[in-house]
């Protein structure tokens, strides 16, 4: 589905990705941990085409098609989503109103008509159930005056609602209290299936208690240093990073 | 003495209608000798405050001196601190009252051009909702209203047009627990001008004052606003919000005072102006005066274009980058446009602020 090709990419030509390479299949939960400044957050940025970046070498494909051709709105009608960390707030637009506009948006890019605001509110009415939101949520303006919590839970409501292809959750735990944190992880388990993929950036592990990667990336200093199975998070938990940093002193090999 | 008033009335038409031509660079914002307006504040209505129906009242209400804190009256110069706030009260001849509970629209000025102010009254407990609209020709209105103890008052003003001047002047006095919505929309125009002036002299009484201004051409927008916070526990907000492209100009000078004995008040002022031209301005000025101690006030100005930030969000949901532009200036507009409480005052704004849309655009 997403294949990344020794990516590199700066922000006001300071070089925050190095070569970074990464494959993820369809159905695959993949997610990244590193320390911080590894540049995590900046590879989310960089796949759904940030303007403050600039990609200087390597690829981006997604079933097929070059993703670093297109422009952020291109990418999302393709199918990727990214949960934004620290997501805006948007006085005056009113939350079901921006979530239905993207979901005609991506519906008129896959050439289907369009939904009214009748029909849509039965559509959204469901998925607000999955992140156990009242009705109030949908009639405020877009993440203002929301709780940390609340925003991140806005966020995977707006994932529910877009059934993306690629989901990216960037830090989506960060903030959340335990019951954030399992209904967040419940929509995510919920929307899994063969077709869709994800990519989750976290700092923790208790997340993955919640949601099952296979695969789990290692970033350091723009780079994927090691990767492995849902065991090397546990072990990142326990004994942090510093072995995976140094692995000459700890006779490892990334 | 009648001669004397007669001499007097020539005069001040004559300087008001000098005054009320557009500023051609910006309103001088001070505080004006008014005492030569006095003969004017005057009369024969019994339901009119005794400030207002006896000019030795308002005469000795001016010579207190400079603290405003020393009586719950009005002192003229509160809200004549512009020229042509001066001038639109000097118009004033007599004054019509409003009152009551549920909703009227008031032809403030069709009065003002009769020489007839609007004062307003809000009976305690009791609710009304004043609807203006000003659109279409020059005018200057004056309105000083009352809300009593436990009363609400909400105020729709929508003004402005092609080529008009217009200056509109209120002046709010609020009592205990009394609630004052004030929501207003500047369409483009040649030159606006609007003073208010609100006065908490009751504990606990809430003030919220919307108001969006748009720019376009070489329009000019002059905005004043005074909130006074005499009592305790008192709420202010004020979001004062500018679209300006063009060569338009947009002068805004807001004053929060909070008096010594007005302790746990809560007062926020904002400024937000997007600016969609290199030639359009904006002049922002809010002020604090605070002399209480235990009291939260915020204030601030914004000038900028639209959040990269918040497009590329947009964006990273499917819009297209002019989708988001105009999702977010709709926005921008919106949270004022929703302060309205006529609908059809909200379905008049949300079209013209399309209409400013489709010209951007085009």
């Amino acid at each position: 589905m997403l294949t990344i090709t020794n990516l590199e990419a700066t922000i006001d030509e300071q070089a925050i990705l190095k070569q970074v390479n990464l494959s993820i299949n369809p159905g695959e939960i993949h997610a990244i941990m590193g320390p911080n400044g590894s540049g995590k957050s900046t590879l989310s940025k960089v796949l759904t085409g940030h303007p403050d970046y600039d990609v200087t070498a390597g690829s981006i494909v997604l079933n097929g098609q070059d993703v670093l051709a297109m422009d952020p709105d291109e990418r999302a009608n393709a199918g990727m989503f990214l949960a934004f960390q620290y997501p805006v707030e948007i006085p005056g637009v009113n939350n079901e109103s921006f979530i239905r506009m993207a979901y005609n948006a991506q519906r008129k890019y896959r050439g289907l008509s369009e939904v009214d605001a009748f029909d849509f509110a039965q559509i959204i009415a469901d998925k607000l159930k999955w992140v156990e939101m009242d009705d109030e949520f949908l009639t405020r303006s877009v993440n203002q005056g929301f709780s940390g919590g609340e925003k991140k839970r806005n966020e995977i409501l707006q994932m529910a609602v877009l059934e993306p292809q690629l989901v990216i959750l960037d830090e989506i735990d960060s903030g959340l209290d335990v019951d954030a944190l399992r209904i967040v992880s419940g929509a995510v388990n919920r929307l899994k299936d063969a077709d869709r993929s994800f990519l989750i950036i976290t700092h923790y592990q208790r997340l993955l208690n919640y949601i099952t990667p296979d695969v789990v990336h290692i970033m350091a200093d723009g780079k994927i240093i090691k990767s492995g199975d849902a065991q090397l998070a546990l072990q990142v938990e326990e004994r942090g990073y510093d072995w995976l940093l140094s692995p000459s002193l700890n006779g490892l090999k990334a | 003495m009648s001669d004397r008033r007669s001499d007097w009335a020539g005069l001040i038409h004559q300087a008001s209608v000098a005054m009320t031509q557009p500023p051609n660079v910006s309103e001088e914002w001070k505080y004006c000798d008014i005492a030569m307006w006095a003969p004017f504040i005057q009369s024969n209505q019994s339901d009119l405050p005794k400030f207002m129906a006896d000019p030795s009242v308002a005469i000795s209400v001016l010579e207190m001196g400079d603290s405003p804190f020393d009586s719950e009256l009005f002192r003229w110069d509160d809200f004549c601190d512009t020229p042509s706030a001066l001038a639109a009260l000097s118009t004033i001849k007599r004054w019509s009252l409003v009152t009551g509970n549920g909703a009227v629209q008031v032809a403030l000025a069709e009065n003002a051009m009769n020489g007839v102010g609007c004062f307003v009254q809000v009976k305690p407990g009791q609710t009304l909702n004043v609807s203006v609209d000003l659109r279409g020709s020059n005018s200057s209105a004056v309105c000083v209203c009352q809300v009593e103890q436990g009363a609400t008052l909400t105020i729709d003003e929508i003004r402005g047009d092609d080529g008009v001047t217009q200056s509109s002047v209120w002046a709010v006095l609020q009592h205990e627990t009394s609630r004052l919505h004030f929501a207003a929309i500047d369409f483009p125009s040649h030159s606006l001008v609007r003073s208010i002036v609100v006065r908490q002299v009751g504990n606990e009484a809430s003030t919220q004052i919307s108001n969006l201004i748009m720019g376009a051409n070489q329009s000019r927008n002059y905005s004043h606003s005074r909130v006074e916070h005499i009592a305790e526990s008192g709420r202010s907000t004020q979001l004062i919000k500018t679209l300006l492209t063009d060569e338009s100009l947009s002068d805004f000078k807001g004053t929060v005072v909070v008096a010594p004995r007005a302790q746990l008040t809560d007062s926020v002022q904002s400024n937000q102006n997007m600016i969609l031209s290199d030639s359009a301005r904006a002049l922002s000025r809010p002020q604090l005066s605070i002399f209480a101690d235990n009291v939260k006030c915020a204030h601030g100005a914004t000038m900028s274009q639209l959040d990269p930030d918040t497009i590329f969000y947009l964006q990273s949901r499917g819009l297209s980058s002019a989708e988001a532009r105009s999702t977010l200036m709709s926005g921008f507009a919106d949270e004022i446009i929703d302060q309205l409480s006529s609908k059809s005052f909200r379905s008049i704004a949300r079209d013209r602020v399309l209409e400013y849309f489709l010209r951007l655009k085009s």
